[in-house]
């Protein structure tokens, strides 16, 4: 049930007045045809027939009909995860995090700009429980990638419980300390870490890491 | 089978089998919490909706009356769109204001069924269609203003290239 308390809805009393309701006149009909029933439907039952559509026609399609379908596409619970590759440019990845508040999984591979999705996703983002990063660089510049953003994403995204880095450097011990805290403080986290590490942070990681689910595939450089 | 009596907002009398009204949550309710007792032949009013729709709501409901009940929403399984009976399907080839009409109807009686195919059919004409097209589908007016469009227009750039 979606909106039971709502005041009464009739279409047809919004649109054109009809004198008889089945049989009206061809004039009349072809008036009604071009009347968008569509618009007076309650937001959220325009949200559950979105909730049938993939993010694809959302993104490309949908959002991009009128305002106030701008406004509900966002909304739809297909934007509860988020994934891209190198393909999707830095500003429409960031504008699509920003609008998109109630992103739960989040997977981005093969791109050069973790630090700044990253530090959107962790603004943004307050609902997230999954996290992937996989092939990333840090900048087009650095390939590590910053341990003071990731330390937001965990201090801000205080739902996340699954993170997954693959083939990712990570800059300085900061991030694996805050995890060893976390775990301290009884939260569950569940990390998966392909990807080369200095001898301190494998120290660190090691540490804060025994007795979770742990994969250790560790190239320490 | 007894029977209870459904009024429409024009006035106009339904007789309907009590099982076949109770696919609707919402007279359900009204028959147990209100205790109205199938037996003194009340009259349940529904002001919200009209005879030609109480119509064919009443005809799903008849067809579907056997059905199990439709299964809870998981948010995290894919939604398909593709799996309307050929039944369903001819139901609803109807007009878009008979359609939508349909779809207030079945979420105010509380029809699930119901709903989820005429929302799924809907969805089916949004599906796979640019901007301008669903806006001709339905009549819609771009309500953009020029800034606003530029903005939209570049961030499809990207997609439009591929």
């Amino acid at each position: 049930m979606l909106c039971l308390e709502k005041s009464p809805y009739n279409l047809r009393n919004k649109g054109p007045k009809r004198k008889h309701a089945p049989d009206e006149g061809s004039i009349e009909r072809k008036r009604l045809r071009n009347f968008d029933y569509i618009a007076a439907l309650p937001d959220e039952l325009l949200l559950y027939i979105f909730s049938y559509l993939d993010v694809k026609d959302l993104y490309y399609n949908v959002r991009l009909v009128c305002r106030k379908w701008r406004r509900i596409a966002m909304l739809s619970s297909a934007w509860k995860s988020i994934m891209a590759g190198n393909e999707v440019p830095t500003h429409v990845l960031h504008n699509w995090i920003q609008s998109s508040p109630v992103i739960k999984h989040f997977r981005i591979s093969n791109r050069n700009d973790a630090d700044v999705i990253l530090e959107a996703v962790s603004k943004h983002s307050n609902h997230l429980e999954s996290i992937t990063i996989e092939n990333c660089w840090g900048s087009s510049q650095k390939i590590s990638i910053q341990s003071t953003t990731l330390c937001k994403l965990l201090t801000r995204c205080k739902k996340l419980g699954k993170i997954n880095f693959e083939r990712v450097k990570i800059r300085s011990c900061k991030f694996f300390k805050l995890l060893a805290k976390r775990r301290n403080n009884g939260k569950f986290l569940q990390l998966c870490y392909v990807g080369p590490v200095t001898p301190k942070q494998y120290n660190t990681l090691k540490e804060s890491c025994s007795g979770w689910i742990f994969t250790e595939f560790i190239e320490i450089v | 089978m007894p029977n209870i009596k459904l009024r429409s907002s024009d006035g106009e009398t339904f007789e309907v089998d009590v099982e076949i009204a109770k696919c609707s949550v919402t007279i359900k309710t009204m028959l147990e919490d209100l205790g109205m007792d199938e037996e003194e032949e009340e009259v349940v009013p529904l002001p919200n909706v009209n005879s030609a729709i109480l119509k064919k709501v009443i005809q799903w409901s008849t067809y579907h009356k056997d059905d199990p009940p439709p299964p809870e929403d998981d948010e995290n399984k894919e939604k398909r769109t593709d799996d309307i009976s050929s039944w369903d399907a001819d139901f609803l080839k109807v007009d878009q204001g008979t359609l939508f009409e349909l779809i207030l109807a079945a979420n105010y009686l509380d029809i699930k069924g119901l709903l989820d195919v005429t929302c799924k059919t809907v969805a089916n004409m949004i599906k796979g269609k640019a901007p301008e097209e669903i806006r001709k589908t339905f009549n819609i007016k771009n309500d953009f203003t020029a800034s606003e469009e530029e903005q939209v227009r570049k961030e499809n750039e990207w997609c439009e290239e591929k």
